[in-house]
């Protein structure tokens, strides 16, 4: 809720009784985490769908280089479950169809050991190329664990031996483990300095769902760590110093008509419809849009195709239903909004992605394979409209490290 | 938020830990009960190779006593906390207090009339 | 890979339309490698999506999908269709706790409970980071590390026949979560939580069922941390019986 261009609170609604409560405050921290489950596969659990995000958006803090989208190329195929880089670590392969070392063509001086990115985009090509395995769940190629024997594996991996036998059925000794790549971590998110502050009197943000830009467009394994503990401390006592000063906001207007208006929306509108088409549909089709034309290679063609698939999909929502018409613990309802969200923070994605005419960390344009510092060494920040968002740009602060080029 | 106050449950933990260490002590002892009596003595084995008079296991010495005590309060009182927390299993927690009360009553007075025996036996000199 | 159909019998309560549970059945095309949760998925995404349960990582992680499944209590997104071939799979709440709807149990109760017994480290006086971390060594991690990964998924209450009698019961998780720092070498704050698990309706309620370390997902072994807590319990009962004056 936003009085005056301060931030006074949240609604919510407590999902056991369906009631909208209002929730005054004179500070609000984002802490939401990411948004994968825009995306067809991820490894992130199905309920991170960008709320913290889109609240920011919609509010009118610019989300920041949102096209900087982290895959893992270790998922498996079916769930999406995350098999751990201390797999590869430990000396596991990955193979192709003929089995084949085939990241001797992309990093043979790291093979195994290279970085998320260039591992995703070498299995992509593999794929791509024909190399790869066919299964139920789309294409894969192999993680190899069986020669690194038994007590490797169970004294050093055996999260990784729970998983595979559990959830697929395949003991790691004996059989290679599916993988693909997969969704796994925004850089970009809600705009904020280094004290969590999103410029937005009042509003803070935290962990995965902020860009303090400490992840640049290519994130290093456990930094996520770094931005919950330390620049989570730090918008806590901003928030706190920020709080301390302030006068209680009260419940008058014109935070009581945003109130009246997003409890209009819910019950007079998505929960109104009587016919249309399921939000599951609506959901998958985002997520295999996402996955198709804003993955892990991108072109102007397929950004152009997935900002129109995004546009098609948010009019499709507003007319989709929802059976449940409880107020009791619906989760559908709770689905349609999540929904809601996830269409606002995925536009954002090809729209920043298709002007970034270069390739840079996560971000690879096969029609512009090279990093351009001349032009795009800079943040890009969507903005909401009424219409499809607007990008523009601001500086990137260098501090120690200078940016180079990188070779594996 | 409210004071909390935490009622230790201490009575209780000495019962369990009676019940705990005395049944196990007490499931060592038994087969030996057991040996003597069913087995020992009818057939005249060791210790009753003398044909001795058995009554020396509790009036013979002070450690016979203790053993005999232990033994049978042990199990007495094993049985009956065990027999409380079948209560429990079995949903009769409405009773459970009482039955409770009246199987330690019966407990402790046997315990007591035990140990009031031993100990004028002792006191008499029958046990030395 | 095939496609077999499985049947799942899954209760249905709606407060607000049904004067009782009842059962609905659905067909649920299904491959090898798919759980229950999946079932469940499909049932809301293309059959009925007024069907209303809890889950969130899909890989027993989260904690929030348990249910009754085929009268045992399990995580749906851990049990695979596969293993029920040709019967009909019944998926009923979690036993024990109040229904509000569906599939969905209140945890209020047990919410209380774990923060009841102060699940985090207490120390008698906290240093400042700046003067370094309280330091444990693997040995030490060893003496608690099992009873830290649970989830608090609730399955064990839902198979305590104790906890379905008498709702006071500390229970299983809750006691184990205690007993982690209880066992936490950086841990001073004994003398705050034995109080707590020593209390009647703590640890001593329990009867060693140990139902609820069969059904742990995550290996922790609930009964034994009480059976410890108790001993625990016992030791200190009997000392302060004999040292009355605070002698530890
Ligand atoms: S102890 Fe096991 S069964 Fe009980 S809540 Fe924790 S993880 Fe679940
Ligand atoms: S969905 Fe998280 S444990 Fe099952």
């Amino acid at each position: 809720m936003v009085d005056d261009g301060r931030v006074e609170g949240v609604t919510a609604i407590e999902v056991r009784t369906g009631e909208l409560v209002t929730i005054l405050g004179k500070a609000v921290i984002i802490a939401t985490g990411g948004c994968g489950r825009i995306f067809q596969f991820t490894t992130n659990g199905w309920i991170k769908t960008g709320d913290g995000m889109a609240l920011a958006y919609r509010a009118g803090v610019p989300l920041k280089d949102m096209e900087m989208v982290q895959y893992h190329p270790t998922l498996l195929p079916n769930t999406g479950i995350l098999i751990t880089e201390a797999a590869r670590g430990e000396g596991g392969h990955l193979l192709n169809k003929d089995g084949e070392r085939f990241l001797k063509r992309y990093v043979p001086n790291k093979m195994e050991l290279g970085p998320r990115d260039i591992l995703s985009r070498a299995e992509m090509s593999e794929i791509n190329a024909g190399r790869g395995f066919e299964g139920p769940y789309g294409s894969y190629v192999n993680l190899d664990l069986t020669h690194l024997g038994k007590i490797t594996i169970e004294d050093k991996l055996p999260f990784v031996k729970e998983l595979a036998e559990k959830y697929l059925g395949i003991d790691p000794e004996h059989e290679p483990i599916p993988v693909r790549p997969g969704q796994h971590y925004m850089m970009g998110g809600v705009h904020t300095d280094m004290h969590g502050f999103t410029g937005m009197p009042g509003l803070y943000a935290a962990g995965e769902v902020a860009c303090v830009s400490m992840n640049g467009a290519n994130r290093l394994g456990s930094n996520s760590l770094t931005e919950c503990l330390v620049f989570g401390a730090a918008a806590g006592r901003a928030a706190a110093r920020y709080a301390v000063k302030m006068e209680s906001p009260s419940f008058g207007n014109p935070v009581q008509g945003e109130v009246m208006m997003e409890e209009k929306r819910i019950f007079d509108q998505i929960l109104k419809h009587e016919q249309g088409e399921r939000i599951s549909s609506v959901r998958t089709e985002m997520q295999n849009g996402m996955e198709k034309h804003v993955g892990i290679y991108r072109d102007e063609n397929s950004l152009k195709e997935g900002c129109r698939i995004i546009g098609d999909l948010k009019t499709r929502l507003s007319n989709a239903i929802v059976e449940d018409k409880d107020h009791v613990y619906n989760t559908e309802l709770v689905a349609a909004l999540e929904l809601d969200f996830m269409l606002d923070v995925a536009e954002t994605i090809p729209y920043s992605a298709i002007q970034r005419r270069e390739s840079r960390g996560a971000h690879y344009r096969t029609d512009y394979t090279k990093r351009d510092d001349a032009n795009f060494l800079t943040h890009s920040m969507a903005h909401k409209t009424p219409g499809p968002p607007r990008i523009d740009y601001s500086p990137v602060t260098i501090t120690r490290w200078k940016p180079e080029e990188r070779v594996y | 938020m409210k004071a909390e106050t935490h009622k230790v449950a201490r009575l209780h933990a000495m019962l369990w830990g009676i019940f705990s260490l005395g049944g196990m002590i007490a499931a060592f002892l038994l087969p030996v009960l057991i040996y003597m009596t069913a087995i020992a003595y009818p057939y005249s084995l060791w210790p009753f190779n003398g044909a001795r008079d058995p009554s020396f296991l509790v009036t013979g010495h002070l450690l016979g006593a203790l053993f005999i005590f232990v033994t049978i309060a042990g199990s007495l009182y094993h049985g009956i906390f065990r027999f409380q927390s079948a209560l429990t299993e079995v949903g009769l927690l409405k009773y459970r207090r009482a039955l409770e009360a009246v199987g330690y009553f019966i407990i402790f007075v046997g315990i007591i009339v035990l140990a009031y025996y031993l100990v004028t036996w002792y006191l008499n000199g029958t046990i030395t | 890979m095939s496609q077999d159909i499985a049947t799942i019998r899954v209760t249905r309560y709606r407060p607000e339309k049904d004067a009782k549970p009842f059962f609905q059945e659905y067909k649920v095309p299904y491959r090898h490698d798919m759980v229950v949760l999946d079932a469940l998925n499909y049932i809301k995404a293309e059959i009925d999506g007024s069907l209303t349960y809890r889950w969130s990582c899909r890989m027993g992680v989260c904690g929030s999908c348990g249910a009754n499944i085929d009268g045992e209590p399990k995580l749906t997104c851990a049990s695979f269709l596969h293993e029920f071939k040709g019967r009909t799979i019944t998926v009923e709440p979690m036993t024990h706790f109040p229904v509000i709807k569906d599939l969905v149990v209140d945890m209020q109760d047990f919410m209380e409970k774990l923060v009841k017994i102060k699940p985090w480290i207490i120390r008698e006086k906290e240093t400042p980071p700046e003067q370094g971390e309280y330091k444990q060594s693997a040995k030490e991690l060893e003496r608690y590390s099992q009873f830290s990964s649970c989830i608090n998924c609730m399955l064990c209450y839902a198979a305590c026949p104790i906890y379905g009698l008498n709702e006071k019961f500390l229970g299983p998780a809750a006691t184990a979560l205690a007993y982690r720092y209880i066992e936490d070498s950086r841990d001073q704050g004994k003398e705050v939580r034995f109080p707590i698990v020593h209390e009647m309706e703590g640890a001593w309620e329990c009867t060693l069922v140990g139902e609820c370390s069969v059904v742990c997902p995550k290996g922790v072994d609930p009964m034994l941390a009480i059976q410890k807590t108790k001993i625990l319990g016992a030791t200190n009962a009997i000392k302060s019986l004999l040292m009355p004056r605070g002698g530890r």
